[in-house]
C-alpha cells in the first residue's frame, strides 16, 4: 500500500469523522473564554496529502521519506481571536488540557519584514476524540494555530493570492502583500491598546 | 518479542557539580542477567505505567535532547552511542538517589522497534557463606536488583522511532508504582518528559461527568454523589486516580457508578489514570463544606451555601449553623 492509499483510507474512516469531534472537544476546553470569534478543524484532504507526498527540497529528494508518520497536519485547528492579547490567554487554556511537542510564534525574520504572523502548536491528540477502534489510523499529534482576527483575514487572503500562485509575484505586488500585512499588523497593534485601556477603564 | 542489543552502565550521581561518572559495557544475550531484563523488556503492565510526552526544547521547537540521545543509541547501539543517556543521568542524580544500574535494551516488537531503558538503585547486603574455615561475613557496598520489582524505566515503541519517539511508558516501581511517587528525577530531570494525561483534562473529565450524572438522577444519586464530591477534594489531592478508581474508593452504589459512567464519552477513559487537581475539581463541581470539630460536615453548592444554611456568631469561635427542609435520604455509611 502507497502513502497516499493508506491516507485515502485513514482520511475516510479516521480523520474526516474526527474534524466534528475535536471541534466539539476544543469548543469545551474553551468554554467561556471572551473574545474567540470561532475555531475550526479540518482534516488534510487526501489531494493535499498526495502533494505533500510529491514535494521535494532543494537537492531534489523527496522531502518525506514516510509521510505518513512526518506530515504534522493531517489534522489541524484554528481558533481565531479578537486581540493580540488574548492569544497567550487561549494558548494557556489549551496546554493545561493537552500536552504540546511545539510552541512556534511564527512571524518574518527581520524586523523590517511584514508577513505572515500568527502562533503555531503541535498538541497530543487526546484519547477523548479517538475510537479507539480506529487506534492505528490516527497520527499522534494535531497542528493548532491561535491568531488574531487581522492575521487570520491576512493569510487567507495571502493563501489565495500569494502563497499559491501560479506565476511569480513581481516585486511590487510582494510589496503590496508586505503593506497589507503591515497595516495588518498595525491593526492589530491599535485595537490591542484600546482594548487594554477599555478592560482598564471597567476595572477602574 | 526479541531483545538485540543490552548495554549496562554503573552510574554515579555528580548533580551536585563536577564531570558525571559512568563505566558502561555490554551485558551478553545469554544467562541469569540475560533472563531477568527480558522479562522487563517483554513487561507490559497497564496498572504501574503511565504515558509521558517529550517537552519541546526551551525555545519551543519540537526537539528534545534525550530523545535526540535515544535515537542516536538506537540507530547503532553501542556503549559508546549509550554514554551520552549514561551521563545525562549522572548529572541529574543526587546522592539520595545515589548509584545506580541503568540498562538500555534494544529489539523488536511485533513490527515495532522498541527501545527500553531502566535504572536499579544500589543496595548494601551482608553475604554470608559458610566456607573451609566456617561461616564467613562479608559486607557488599554494591548490591542492585536486590529485589526484581524496584527499577524505574521507559519503554518507547515505533515503527520509525526517528520520526515517532515523541511518547514513551514510564514506571517506577522503587517507589510504589503510582504516578505521583515517580520521581521528578527521572520524568522531568533525566526525560524531560511529562505525563500525557494533564491532570485539568483528567480532573474536569470526572468532574463533568459526576455533575452530568447527578443532574439527571434520582435523590438517592444526587446524594452520594454531593457526599463524594464534598470530600474529594482533600481525599485525592495530587493523588492518581481515574474515574472507575474514585467511584470505587468513594463507595458508590452501583446505580450510582453506572450513572457516572455512561456520563464518560467511552469507557476506556473511565479506567484512564490522572493526577487529581482539587483546584480543577472545585472549578467544576463547586461545593462548599464546613466541618465542625462536634463531628457535623455541612456541604451545600458554593454559590448557595449562606442561602441553605443560616450561621449564627455565638462568639468564642463557635457557630451556629441551621437549616430547613423535608429529607431526601438519610444513610449511615459504613465506611
Amino acid at each position: 500500500m502507497t502513502p497516499v492509499d493508506e491516507y485515502d483510507e485513514r482520511y475516510v474512516h479516521a480523520l474526516e469523522p474526527l474534524q466534528a469531534i475535536l471541534k466539539e472537544h476544543l469548543e469545551g476546553v474553551l468554554e467561556g473564554v471572551e473574545r474567540i470569534d470561532f475555531i475550526s478543524v479540518r482534516a488534510k484532504h487526501p489531494t493535499s496529502f498526495a502533494g505533500k507526498c510529491r514535494k521535494r527540497d532543494g537537492r531534489g529528494k523527496l522531502k518525506y521519506s514516510d509521510p505518513i508518520r512526518q506530515v504534522t497536519d493531517q489534522i489541524g485547528a484554528r481558533v481565531v481571536v479578537y486581540y493580540a492579547s488574548d492569544v497567550g490567554k487561549v494558548v494557556r487554556i489549551l496546554k493545561q488540557y493537552l500536552r504540546y511537542v511545539e510552541d512556534e510564534e511564527k512571524s518574518p525574520a527581520s524586523e523590517s519584514e511584514f508577513g505572515y504572523f500568527g502562533r503555531h502548536l503541535l498538541f497530543r491528540l487526546p484519547a477523548d476524540v479517538l475510537e479507539d477502534s480506529l487506534s492505528g489510523l490516527y497520527p499522534d499529534f494535531f497542528e493548532l494555530q491561535v491568531k488574531t482576527l487581522f492575521q487570520h483575514a491576512w493569510s487567507q487572503a495571502h493563501h489565495g493570492i500569494g502563497y499559491k500562485n501560479k506565476h511569480e509575484l513581481t516585486l511590487d505586488e510582494r510589496r503590496k502583500m508586505a503593506l497589507s500585512a503591515a497595516q495588518a499588523w498595525g491593526s492589530d497593534g491599535i485595537f490591542n491598546e484600546l482594548a487594554s485601556q477599555e478592560c482598564e477603564d471597567v476595572s477602574g | 518479542m526479541a531483545i538485540a542489543t543490552i548495554q549496562a552502565f554503573l552510574v554515579d550521581p555528580s548533580k551536585a557539580g563536577g564531570l558525571p561518572i559512568c563505566v558502561g559495557n555490554d551485558v551478553a544475550l545469554s544467562g541469569k542477567v540475560f533472563d531477568l531484563l527480558q522479562d522487563i523488556f517483554i513487561s507490559n503492565n497497564i496498572r504501574t505505567e503511565f504515558e509521558i510526552t517529550f517537552n519541546p526544547n526551551a525555545a519551543g521547537k519540537q526537539q528534545n535532547d534525550f530523545r535526540d540521545s535515544l535515537i542516536f543509541y538506537h540507530a547503532a547501539p553501542s556503549v559508546a552511542t549509550a554514554t551520552p543517556l549514561a551521563e545525562k543521568l549522572s548529572s541529574v542524580t543526587d546522592q539520595r538517589s545515589g548509584k545506580g544500574l541503568l540498562f538500555l535494551m534494544t529489539g523488536t516488537s511485533g513490527p515495532h522497534q522498541r527501545v527500553v531503558v531502566s535504572r536499579f538503585p544500589a543496595k548494601q547486603a551482608i553475604l554470608a557463606e559458610v566456607g573451609k574455615a566456617g561461616l564467613g561475613v562479608e559486607f557488599l557496598d554494591q548490591v542492585f536488583i536486590r529485589n526484581v520489582k524496584t527499577y524505574k524505566s521507559i519503554r518507547l515503541e515505533a515503527v520509525n522511532p526517528a520520526v515517532e519517539f515523541w511518547t514513551g511508558m514510564v514506571t517506577d516501581l522503587q517507589a510504589g508504582g503510582g504516578a505521583e511517587n515517580i520521581s521528578e528525577y527521572w520524568i522531568k530531570d533525566f526525560l524531560t518528559a511529562d505525563f500525557t494525561e494533564t491532570p485539568t483534562a483528567g480532573t474536569r473529565r470526572l468532574a463533568n461527568a459526576l455533575k452530568a450524572a447527578a443532574k439527571k438522577s434520582n435523590a438517592t444519586i444526587k446524594t452520594e454523589i454531593a457526599a463524594a464530591v464534598s470530600l474529594a477534594s482533600n481525599l485525592f489531592a495530587k493523588k492518581v486516580v481515574s474515574i472507575d478508581d474514585f467511584c470505587k474508593q468513594v463507595g458508590f452504589s452501583k446505580a450510582t457508578i453506572d450513572a457516572v459512567v455512561s456520563e464518560v464519552k467511552k469507557s476506556s477513559l473511565a479506567s484512564k489514570q490522572f493526577i487529581f487537581s482539587a483546584s480543577d475539581f472545585r472549578n467544576v463541581l463547586p461545593y462548599r463544606t464546613v466541618e465542625m470539630n462536634s463531628g457535623a460536615i455541612l456541604t451545600a453548592p458554593s454559590g448557595r451555601f449562606e442561602e441553605v444554611f443560616s450561621v449564627r456568631d455565638m462568639g468564642l469561635g463557635v457557630k451556629e449553623y441551621s437549616t430547613e427542609g423535608r429529607i431526601r435520604d438519610e444513610r449511615v455509611n459504613a465506611r
